[in-house]
């Protein structure tokens, strides 16, 4: 209001400037500047007035002067003012009569590839030996493939409690289509410091597997890394576990951002071979598999998470159902990583160490494996570039993979749309004893 | 009449121009008069707006609002605070809820009226206005040690 007299001011000073100079403007007068304040004043109620309205939105007006406590639990559990947070939720199904609300994500990826490794990085690499020919499994053409079709439901049951589940439908060299419940985990969130999940759920082995474990639209390259393969398809580290994790932040940490996680599990079957690795409903033997996690967020960095996790457990082929002459074994697998975000950069660098130790014998089957990726956006524009090693020892009694895979991978993503992104990879890769492969693939992965 | 009408608006947009020019937009952080701490690290304070962060230092639970998206307010929380664009922070969030995290994510609030009239109703609330957008019914955080207007400010 005071600015507005102020202008009005100025204004008539002006006005009475110019009062010298011959002009056939009428007079303004005393009344004129009243009736011209009245109307100022009547816009101004009338803003005010709207403003008001707009102010007494349900979802940001809480009753007038509400306890303490009320309010801001009203607050949180009042439904969104905008879609935005329906949109990093998912679609949402309340069945009439009230009940716990199903929000559902869908994402789904779909590639073009063509080389004898073109998308080596979801499915087995399994090159008998022909180098550049391909392998029996996957033979060097060009070929369309459906990716994962992935349906992430999380549901709230209560203040504390909470599910989540993922189900993928994914086809292999089979061509035919294969449904897996990825995970399946109730959680129980005491406060920041502490919350337990029982279920199926990522291993806290590395950060790409429980960042980025489907849902390809999430990650910026077109497929995992090798050391990160699933079980099934050749993978020789235990990504998926069924039974309890129990995690939280450290209190009095704030600046350092440490979390500590802690997972006791089944572990993977003895049998290697086993149809499924991932020990669901039986377990071959009551050595249970567990995995101590920490990694630090530090808030003088935003973006930068360092962490690390030591895994045990203890396979006993004999005693698998389907049995393996193998004498009994230790296995512990140690990973490190480093990995930043900021608006502009990507970097992430992991390795682990797998070793399998014979029991009564001396000395252990160690197998390494690493990856470094780096990448940075132009716009919607993303290059970026990996490089990876994975040495399976050749003589380990358990591990599928067997031999060194290593080399460079090169790609572009661009998020042509919000919720969808095309990605173009190329890689090479060098395999022991063979020649090295290449391939292309690309990818259009999105979710909805 | 009509051109004494036209003068006046005509200087109240050339004055609003003017101090726009003059003077760099700053985002004033506000938070509830009685309850909420005065002060907090831009760092501390990021982690609450991305929702990271559910619980004050005194345990109140925090409640985050903000502006729409096209706010100008958003645009410049977008660069000093949540450093990011929006599609990232799109992703950040959906990623938290694929990992199974728990974030609360900020509230939108259509008019900065409208937000501090919420922060002023919840002791735990904690939203971003224009710092010339501030009044008596709510309480400016310190951020850093600063407030809107110092020198070092880092929300400008």
């Amino acid at each position: 209001m005071k600015a507005v007299l102020l202008v009005l001011t100025l204004a008539w000073a002006s006005v009475t400037v110019k009062a010298g100079e011959p002009s056939d403007q009428p007079p303004v007068t005393q009344a004129t500047i009243d009736k011209l304040l009245a109307v100022i004043a009547a816009h101004e109620a009338r803003i005010e007035q709207l403003e008001k309205k707009l102010g007494e939105t349900p979802s940001v007006a809480p009753d007038p002067a509400p306890p303490a406590t009320s309010a801001a639990s009203q607050a949180l559990s009042s439904p969104p003012a905008q879609p935005q947070e329906s949109a990093s939720t998912g679609h949402n199904m309340a069945i009439p009569g009230g009940g716990p609300i199903l929000n559902i994500r869908g994402f789904f990826d779909f590639n073009f590839g063509t080389g004898s490794i073109a998308n080596p990085l979801v499915f087995p690499i399994i090159d008998n030996g022909c180098g550049t020919c391909g392998n029996s499994v996957t033979p060097p053409h060009s070929t369309f493939q459906a990716g994962e079709f992935d349906l992430l439901m999380t549901s709230k049951l209560s203040d504390h409690l909470s599910f989540l589940a993922e189900i993928v439908l994914g086809p292999d060299d089979t061509n035919v289509f294969g449904p897996d419940i990825e995970r399946y985990q109730l959680t129980y969130r005491a406060n920041p410091y502490f919350s337990v999940s029982a279920g199926r759920f990522h291993t806290s082995i590395g950060y790409y597997n429980t960042a980025y474990h489907h849902g390809n639209w999430f990650s910026t390259a077109e497929g995992r890394p090798i050391m990160y393969l699933f079980e099934d398809s050749g993978g020789i580290l235990p990504v998926h576990m069924v039974g309890v994790s129990f995690a939280g932040d450290v209190p009095h940490t704030d600046k350092l951002g440490l979390h500590w996680i802690a997972e006791v599990g089944n572990g993977l079957s003895s049998n290697p071979f086993a149809s499924e690795s991932v020990q669901n409903f039986y377990s071959d033997r009551n050595y249970k598999a567990t995995n101590l996690a920490a990694y630090i967020k530090p808030q003088f960095l935003p973006g930068l998470q360092i962490g690390g996790s030591w895994y045990h457990d203890g396979l006993n082929p004999t005693q698998a159902q389907n049995p393996l002459p193998v004498p009994p074994l230790r296995q512990n697998i140690e990973s490190a990583y480093v990995v930043f975000f900021s608006p502009d950069w990507e970097f992430m660098t992991e390795a682990v160490l797998l070793s399998n130790r014979v029991m009564g014998a001396s000395g252990s089957f160690r197998s390494p494996m690493a990856y470094t990726q780096i990448a940075r956006g132009f716009g919607i524009y993303k290059p970026y570039f990996r490089y990876q090693y994975v040495r399976d020892n050749p003589q380990d009694p358990v591990n599928l993979l067997k031999g060194t895979y290593y080399g460079p991978s090169i790609g572009m993503r661009i998020d042509f749309a919000t919720y969808a992104a095309f990605k173009l990879q190329f890689n090479h890769l060098y395999q022991s004893s063979q020649l090295a492969g290449n391939g292309l693939d690309a990818q259009v992965a999105f979710t909805f | 009449m009509k051109s004494l009408v036209l003068i006046a608006l005509s200087a109240l947009a050339g004055s609003c121009l003017c101090s726009a020019a003059d003077e760099p937009a700053e985002l004033a952080v506000i938070v509830n008069k009685l309850q909420a701490p005065a002060t907090a690290d831009l760092a501390e304070l990021r982690q609450m707006i991305l929702g990271e962060r559910l619980k004050w230092r005194n345990g109140e639970a925090v409640v985050a609002v903000q502006l729409p998206q096209d706010s100008p307010e958003r645009a410049l929380a977008m660069k000093t605070l949540f450093r990011m664009n929006d599609a990232a922070l799109r992703r950040y969030y959906m990623l938290a809820v694929f990992n199974g995290k728990e974030v609360a994510q900020p509230r939108d609030v259509p008019t900065a009226a409208a937000l501090k009239k919420f922060v002023a109703s919840n002791p735990g609330a904690v939203g971003y206005v224009l710092a010339s957008e501030v009044d008596d019914s709510v309480k400016v955080l310190k951020v850093d040690g600063a407030s809107p207007g110092d020198p070092g400010y880092k929300l400008r």
